[in-house]
């Protein structure tokens, strides 16, 4: 992301919320037609302040909440097109008008996994350009004008104080910005000249010499945008009305007349070139203003007081982004809460409800029908499925992801008393009801509660698939046992019996863990474990014990294999430590572990691999790129056990402090799915000029596909580790019996040493 | 005779060298700051273009007038003559003494001049 697209994207931003704040001004000055013009004046402050400031206060009453704009990043800036533009793979626009964008996104070009350089960027780039280049066009026209005027103006002669006349010029004006000067035409009558600089003196008074050029330099800014050129404008003449006006106020009844033909006198000499050039004062707008000035009237205090309330609520209104929800309120609980409605009748929310619900494999949503023409007020959610599916979860145990969907409805759904799952195989329809009893009963208070706000919808999204688990552990043991030893009886091989209840298998592990596994052991203890029923669960005490096994013996009958089950203590080992020389080498392995392992709280030790691709210094910054494989394990005996592992490509930058040494700044790590190649390409840039650095993503890239030298490198870190603790006997076997590494075996030993 | 054609601000300036002259320059500069509101970089510059035209004469510091006072003033009248008034007299005269009384000096002295341009 280069500079310019940045600043370009930026200033487009800006623009689009200072266009709906433009034209909300607009339509207020209509509202405030017949009010001192000095309240619409002050309204433009606020398109200004928008135009030229990212930022803004949050308010409860911002009026561009009301538009559908979900496009504010926590920074307080309303943001419509992305910074990132150039490099989404999807690249989207939120206007906050729902038509013009599904137009404008329609016509972005979508990335085509061929080209190297996303499209977009090209569009970006291209555009930044022609905007820079329009800026600059228009910035020297106006300085070179303004040079022509001020070298005019220069052998304009003294009347007296800081009044110059010449014969240069056509129409009265102020120039200057430390000490504003007022130029007037020669040959002015006395009459005219007493109207002329009363009006002129209250535009220094009120610092229109300095707010003009401002407004200008801005409109330069953004001159690809008619709105706001049509708002120079306006704010041109709202300036010039409430001058005259306030020069009104001061004189007495019968100057209107007097006023408006001095102005006249003066509009009929006008010079295009001035009054084209805002840097220097031009009068402009004359008939409008002609107009207003004699229309003019003392305002009444109400006229004063009512336009004014106007005047701030609108300001304020317009002033301050409107509180949205934050960007990770795409999170499912907000999603959810989205829908929230007291009322089981409204259509459209319960729909929304239903649509973010999961159902297990199989299961495809149908319909749904509302019962609400009497209370109590029911809602039934039908399901296609085959019929193998729906046997599968008539059984109780296997109902816990209905269970969960049930309690999400009853929370978000105020009035609904019964809630039915049917699942239809097409030939005998099987129901499952939950009424809101069982509901608030289950989660020991009114589950509606937790739809008051995300934070605690989030703990129920959590909570409900863990809910009933502490609750009887024993139930969901011997009911998902009784449903794999129910078929097929033909059949005396316990896997057979595994293979057709894969669902009721996972639940050991989904929702039973640590506490079936205890449970199960107790059973073996007392001796209620004979036959299939024990060949089954030594299959799941193995599993769910992993590493922890020492009995290798795998012909043995369950007793057998309980009796000689001596379940491994872990050997707590600490995580890996560079010994290397490399500087570079070493900071990049002590932030990964640091990462890591605050992140670690499931035990273990961590041991990494990194990749340097580079290493680039800038001013006091160093950008470090790497792709790190780092891996968490456990040591049983001499059963090792891999927890976890990721490869990822990051980007980490360290700040040198005062003493010389290396302070971690900032760990940009790839993303996933579609962004990773993008967010790579993002981050593959100098740490302070944010310059690209050619061909560095692509090494990345490429590597990626393969890792192999990390992979090599991960296991010799993980000898060297083990070595270096007294470990001298450790095997890592994967699920299917396979040796992965061992420190006996040659071949996983590293390569040099 | 474009020579006589000054603009407002050179008028000025030529007027309080023919009010002062011989003036020497740095005086002149003084002059210019305190009655035309001048910088110093301004009066060279108009005094420097004066003197290209002739009008004015700059020697060793001393700023003098070339041309007379009437003859700028002659010009400025001729050319109003001409531009507004297709070069008649008498539609100027008429334009100018439009409602406007004048007394039997002031007639005296007009007859004198005619008189004195018919010869």
């Amino acid at each position: 992301m280069s500079n310019l697209q940045g600043m370009f994207t930026t200033i487009l931003n800006m623009s689009i919320t200072a266009s709906y704040v433009a034209v909300g001004v607009i339509l207020v000055r209509i509202l405030l037609r017949r009010a001192p013009k000095i309240f619409s004046y002050a309204l433009w402050a606020v398109v200004l302040f928008r135009l030229i400031c990212p930022f803004s206060f949050t308010t409860a009453f911002s009026f561009l909440g009301l538009l559908n704009v979900d496009s504010q990043n926590n920074a307080g800036v309303l943001e419509y097109v992305p910074n990132d533009i150039g490099f989404m793979q999807t690249p989207t626009v939120q206007s906050g008008i729902g038509s013009l964008d599904s137009t404008v996104n329609s016509s972005l070009p979508q990335v085509t996994p061929i080209a190297s350089v996303n499209p977009m960027q090209i569009w970006v780039d291209v555009l930044s350009i022609i905007w820079l280049a329009g800026i600059v066009v228009l910035l020297s026209y106006s300085v070179i004008s303004y040079i022509k005027i001020r070298r005019q103006l220069l052998t304009a002669t003294l009347v007296k104080d800081n009044i110059y006349e010449s014969d240069q010029i056509g129409t009265a004006f102020v120039c200057g910005f430390i000490h504003p000067k007022i130029y007037v035409p020669v040959g002015v009558r006395e009459a005219d000249l007493f109207y002329i600089l009363e009006h002129e003196r209250t535009h220094i008074r009120r610092k229109d010499y300095l707010l003009k050029p401002l407004a200008f330099f801005t409109l330069i800014l953004h001159w690809f945008n008619p709105l706001v050129w049509l708002s120079f404008v306006l704010m041109s003449r709202d300036m010039e009305m409430s001058c005259d006006e306030s020069v009104l106020q001061k004189m007495s009844h019968d100057a209107k007349s007097g006023y408006s033909s001095s102005l006249l006198t003066l509009s009929v000499k006008r010079n295009g070139l001035f009054a084209a050039n805002p840097l220097a004062f031009g009068e402009s707008h004359v008939k409008a203003r002609v107009k207003n000035i004699l229309n003019y009237r003392k305002p009444t205090f109400w006229v004063i007081a009512v336009a004014l309330v106007i005047a701030i609520v609108v300001g304020i209104g317009l002033f301050t982004n409107p509180i949205l929800p934050k960007p990770d309120d795409k999170s499912l609980a907000a999603q959810f809460l989205k829908f929230k409605t007291e009322y089981a009748g409204d259509n459209s929310k319960v729909g929304g409800v239903i649509s973010l619900l999961t159902f297990p494999e199989n299961i495809a949503y149908d319909s749904f029908e509302l019962f609400t023409d009497i209370e109590p007020y029911a809602i039934t959610v039908n399901l296609k499925t085959d019929t193998e599916t729906r046997n599968l979860y008539s059984g109780e145990a296997n109902q816990q992801q209905f269970q969960d969907n049930a309690m999400i409805m009853f929370a978000l759904i105020g009035n609904v008393e019964y809630i039915d799952f049917s699942l239809d195989d097409g030939l005998a329809p099987y129901s499952m009801q939950y009424t809101r009893r069982w509901a608030n009963h289950k989660c020991g208070k009114d589950v509606r509660d937790f739809a008051k706000s995300k934070e605690d919808f989030g703990k129920l999204i959590n909570a409900t698939s863990t809910f009933g688990k502490n609750i009887d552990i024993e139930k969901l043991v011997e009911d998902n046992l009784s449903v794999i030893l129910s078929s097929p009886k033909e059949s005396s091989n316990p896997q057979d019996y595994i293979n057709a209840h894969k669902n009721e298998y996972e639940n050991f592990f989904k929702y039973g863990g640590e506490d079936a596994l205890q449970y199960m052991l107790t059973q073996f203890e007392v001796g209620n474990a004979e036959g299939l029923r024990g060949q089954i669960m030594m299959q799941l005490c193995k599993e769910l014990l992993g590493a922890r096994n020492n009995v290798i013996d795998e012909s043995l009958s369950p007793k057998e294999w309980y009796d000689a089950l001596d379940i491994r203590q872990e050997i707590m080992l600490p995580n890996y430590e560079y010994d290397g020389q490399d500087p570079i080498e070493k900071l990049v392995y002590d932030t990964e572990i640091e990462r890591d392992s605050t992140s670690n709280k499931r035990g273990g030790f961590i041991i990494v691999a990194p990749k340097v691709f580079g290493s680039y210094e800038e001013e006091d910054l160093l950008k470090v790129f790497v792709t790190t494989y780092s891996a968490r394990y456990k040591l049983y005996g001499n059963a090792l056990s891999q927890e976890g592992g990721s490869i990822i490509p990051t980007a980490i930058t360290y700040r040198k402090d005062g003493n010389g040494s290396y302070v971690l700044e900032k760990y940009e790590q790839a993303r996933d799915g579609s962004e990773f190649g993008p967010s790579i390409r993002e981050y593959c840039t100098m740490p302070v000029s944010g310059k690209e650095i050619k061909g560095l993503a692509d090494k990345i890239f490429k590597h990626y596909t393969d890792c192999e030298d990390i992979r090599i490198l991960l296991h010799d870190n993980l000898f060297k580790h083990l070595k270096k603790n007294g470990i001298t006997d450790a095997t890592l076997t994967n699920s299917k019996g396979e040796i992965k590494f061992s420190m006996n075996n040659p071949k996983y030993k590293p390569l040099i040493q | 005779m474009e020579k006589f054609k000054l603009y407002d601000a050179e008028y000025k300036f030529t007027s309080i060298i023919w009010d002062n002259e011989p003036i020497n320059s740095t005086e002149l500069v003084r002059l210019c700051a305190d009655k035309l509101g001048w910088k110093k970089s301004t009066t060279y510059t108009v005094l420097k273009k004066l003197c290209d035209r002739g009008i004015l004469k700059n020697q060793d510091a001393v700023v003098t007038a070339l041309v007379k006072r009437e003859d700028v003033q002659k010009y400025e009248s001729n050319t109003v003559v001409e531009k507004s008034f297709d070069g008649s007299l008498p539609k100027f005269l008429t334009a100018f003494l439009d409602e406007r009384k004048i007394t039997e000096k002031e007639a005296e002295e007009l007859k004198k001049i005619i008189e004195e341009a018919v010869k």
